[in-house]
Parts: C-alpha cells; structure tokens; sequence
C-alpha cells in the first residue's frame, strides 16, 4: 500500500519542486504586491507576475520548454506529426527547381502537440503582439500636442540617448551587441518595443527585460523628479509656455501618413510598429471608423495586453530568470531611464539657448521618454510643485508620443544594423 | 524586403569600444534624422494650415463688414419659438427704440443663479480673518 502511494506521490507536482522555484514564487509576490497593493502598472505587472507563477510549477499542458546545446532555455514550441507526401501536382514544381536548391518537402499533418501557451506565445515569437498592440495605442493617442509644437520631436529623439548610453554600459558588463541593445531598450520606457526588440535580437533575455522595463515606467514618478529638479533651475522649472493652437482633423490625418512614410524609408525594420501605429491613429482622427477604433482602444488592446503579459511572465523559469545577467539587466535598467529622462531635459534647456524668445520649460523634457502618459503627468506635477497655474500637461504630451515614435526608430535602427531580421 | 536609405555600421557580436561608439553616434544620427525630418515637415503642413485658417478669418470679418450675419433663427432646437422671437423684438422696439437690433437670444437657466445668489450671500455673510 505504502509502496502505491509513495508512486502516486510521485507523479504529482510536489516531486518536482525545487528551491529555485519557491525562490521566483517569492519574486512572483514582490511583482503582485507592487502590481495590486502598489497599483504599479497592474495591467501589465499581473500578467506578468501570474505568467512567472505559471512557468515556475511542475505544469503539464501549459507550455513546453527544452535546454537547448547553448544552453539557452527554448519556450514554446509545439510538435507537427505527419506523413510525408509526394502529392503528383508538385512533380512539374520539383522538375523546374533549381538543382543547387534544397528539395521542399510535403507533409500530410496529423497531429499538432503543444500546450497552452506553446500556441498564444507564438503571437511574441512570431512578433505579432507588439505592432497590434500599436494598433490600440495609436488610437488611443491623440498627437495634436505634438502636431501643435512640432520642434518638441527633437526632445523625444533626445531621450534616446539613454538607450545608447546603456549600450555601452551593457557591452563593458559582457553583454553581446545583441543583447546590449535589448537591453538599452529599456531607457525608451516602451514595454511593446522592447518585447518587440528583445524577442528578435536576445530571446533568452525577454522575461528580464521586460520585467525591468514595466518596473521602471511604473516607477517613473520616483525615478525622473530628483534628476529633474538637478537639472534645472527654480527659474526655469517656472517657465510658462504659450497656449498651443487647435490642430485641424486634416492635419492630423496628414501627420499620420507622413510619419508613416518617413519612418518607414528611414528604418524599414521598424515598419510593423511605426506603420501599425499610425494605422491606429488614422482610425481615430478620421471619424468615419468608431466601430474600428472601438475594438482597436478596448477589446483588441485589453484581450492582447493579458496574452502578452502572460506569453512574457511564462519565458522566466528559473532556471534563466535566476542569474547574474537578471541582476545586471535591472541596473542597467535604471541607468537607461536616468540617462533618457537627464537627456531630455539637457535638449530642452539648450533649445532656450537657441531660442530664448519662445522658451521652453525644461522639465517637459523628460516626457521624451515614452511611458505614455505617465511622463507627462510627472512634468505637470513637478511644474505645478512650482507654480501652481501652469498647466504643462498638453505640452508635456508632445514629447512623450514623440517619444514612442523615437523608440520605435531606434529599435529598427538595432534591429538593422545588428542583423535580427 | 527594401533596403534602408541609410547607410548603416554593422556590429560584430562582442565590438571595440570604438565601434561601439561609432555605431552610438550613428545611432543617435537616425533618430534625430527621422524625427528632424517630421519636425521640419509636420511645421510647413502647419503653416500652411495656419495661413489658410488666417486667411478664412480675414474674409470672415470683410464678410461681415458688408452684410450682417443672417439670423440663426430656426437652427438651434432650444431657441425659443418664432412667436416668442417676435413679442421679445416688439418688447426690444417698445422700450430701446427702432434702432436697436437684436443679435441673439438664449434661454436662461434661472435655477442656476437662484443657488449663484444664494452661495454669493453666504460667503458674503462671513468675514475672512
């Protein structure tokens, strides 16, 4: 009887736990205290923070991991049974290939195996959550601020400068080039971006960073106000800005299509985010499409925040999430979002240099970086600590979405040029 | 898949501390080259708007200096009724005199000032110290 039940305990979860495991259930509720208890980005932390609980249990049916030769842990992937088959409408097909190409083969599908989130993780491997998720922030973006007060497009470029500055920073730790710019990523504060990016150039590395970028744009009401107020001065942080003018539907609609067609020749590999994007926002501003941007700013928004959350909280097992390169991700993590937020502000003052007739508070500076519209509210809050009617809300929102076209080009920049595509 | 109109540094796996800051600066270069381009664009869209939305203004008002405005009786469905228009015109006539012109009329919330009034007494009844 003993011997039956001690075989039955072994075929339960219990047999399969190990320290490591109760190590990330501990990290699992750090994450949810901040996501539930804190209200740190909660629509994306608990996701996060349930996939990771998911991913650390002895699961059967969720999703299939292997350790692959490098030593890299391979999540989702589902198994295709079939029968090959030689069907006789492919003959000529096979006749007319080329000899130096390799023969297609052709199967008969009987069986596909997987689990769970072996199938709905295919939507981060395969790149598709991200640009759709672009589609619901487009509309749920309105660029007018941005349109209205055009030359605050150089203080979201400037914000980017965090992301190379921690690409340094991250190759003198021994990160590769590709994993660098994973995790530079971060400073853009863009979670669909970095999701987007790191999947592409560093997979083993994406339940890190994106852990670390979601904590940090939820921490950026701590992060960005003692390095806004370093950099500038009581006079400066005082600045009012002139009112912005209204923006025609029109121009908004121009806005879209042209922003659509410079990024795009400008960084084709950035062509799923930017072109989704501004899809979203054609949508919006045009009018004649509510259904569309309904779904577009509520269902197909909500319904892909919970799968992507959980496809990225299920790749950290601890095996992977456990290590050195997670420490190191973290600080380097901070360091990208300090360097973003001190850059943006610097840009700000040195264009009250060049143009001191129209200035321009500074402290609107570090909505560049693109955690939208968190950023912008920090500036508004900060200015307001100082004067009380100054209103910098509006004109804070023109960097921030400046910012989310900024990351968007600075990751196809790195996806170019450090060959993931 | 079409190339880029930038030409771009490739980066091996583990570079130089000089080509990491090479492909830094080329970086920093694409980011503000496309987003200064926006800028540049976005702002002459934007005069153009501005100068027609100026010029629409300008002819508005030189409209306006030769003809008045038409009355918009009938297009708001809370003005009043045109028998209510024509007692408030004759009442206009009768007091002001026929050199009077009436340029709109709307309905008045009289509720609203009755609670107006009676918050303006009592912050008026207490003296601030």
């Amino acid at each position: 009887m003993f011997t039956g039940l001690f075989d039955y305990l072994q075929t339960t979860g219990f047999a399969q736990l190990t320290w490591q495991m109760l190590l990330m259930w501990a990290i699992v509720g750090v994450l949810l205290w901040l996501a539930v208890g804190k209200g740190f980005e909660p629509l994306l932390l608990v996701p996060i923070a349930f996939g990771a609980l998911i991913a650390n249990l002895p699961t059967r049916g969720v999703i299939t991991s292997e350790l692959r030769a490098d030593g890299v842990y391979e999540t989702a992937t589902f198994r295709i049974e079939g029968t090959e088959i030689t069907p006789p409408a492919c003959a000529e097909t096979e006749t007319a290939r080329r000899a130096d190409e390799a023969p297609l083969l052709h199967f008969a599908v009987q069986r596909v195996e997987g689990g769970l989130y072996d199938f709905i993780s295919q939507g981060v491997k395969l790149e598709l959550f991200p640009p759709l998720i672009f589609l619901g922030v487009g509309a749920l973006t309105d660029f007018g601020p941005l349109i209205a007060m055009p030359r605050t497009l150089m203080l979201g470029a400037a914000a980017q400068a965090g992301l190379f500055i921690t690409f340094m920073g991250s190759i003198l730790l021994g990160f590769t080039s590709k994993q660098a710019a994973s995790i530079g990523i971060i400073g853009g504060a863009d979670g669909p971006t970095a999701i987007f990016l790191s999947n592409k150039l560093a997979p083993e590395l994406l339940g890190a960073i994106a852990v670390a970028a979601y904590s940090y744009m939820s921490l950026v009401p701590l992060i960005q106000p003692p390095i806004m107020r370093l950099l500038t001065t009581d006079k400066e942080r005082r600045i009012r800005m002139k009112s912005l003018r209204k923006v025609s539907r029109l121009e908004k609609l121009i806005f879209a299509v042209m922003v659509t067609i410079v990024c795009v020749l400008l960084v084709p590999d950035a062509s799923a985010l930017v072109a989704m994007l501004m899809l979203g926002n054609f949508l919006r501003e045009c009018k004649v499409a509510d259904r569309l941007v309904g779904a577009a700013q509520n269902e197909i928004i909500n319904v892909l925040t919970i799968f992507l959350g959980t496809s990225v909280g299920i790749t950290m097992r601890a095996d992977s999430f456990l290590s050195p390169s997670t420490l190191k991700i973290i600080v380097l993590g901070v360091l990208a979002f300090c360097v973003s937020t001190a850059s943006g502000v610097l840009v700000a003052k040195l264009m009250n240099l060049l143009s001191p007739k129209n200035p321009i508070n500074p402290l609107i500076g570090s909505a560049g970086v693109s955690a939208v519209p968190m950023a912008a509210r920090v500036s508004h809050t900060e200015g307001q600590r100082y004067d009380r009617h100054n209103n910098l809300l509006m004109h804070a929102m023109g960097p921030n979405v400046a910012g989310v076209i900024g990351t968007a080009v600075a990751a196809g920049y790195f996806i170019a040029t450090l060959g993931g595509s | 898949m079409f190339p880029s109109l930038l030409p771009v540094a490739f980066l091996p796996e583990f570079p130089s501390i000089n080509e990491v800051i090479s492909f830094q600066v080329s970086g920093l270069i694409v980011v503000f080259l496309a987003l200064g381009s926006i800028w540049l664009m976005v702002d002459l869209v934007g005069r153009v708007f501005i100068r027609v939305a100026a010029r629409q203004v300008r002819l508005a008002k030189r409209a306006g200096s030769v003809a008045p405005p038409p009355a918009a009786v009938g297009l708001d469905p809370s003005a009043p009724s045109p028998e209510i228009l024509a007692a408030i015109t004759a009442a206009v006539h009768v007091t002001l005199g026929s050199r009077t012109r009436v340029a709109f009329v709307k309905p008045v919330r009289i509720d609203g000032d009755w609670a107006r009034e009676g918050r303006r007494q009592i912050f008026a009844s207490h003296r601030v110290r």
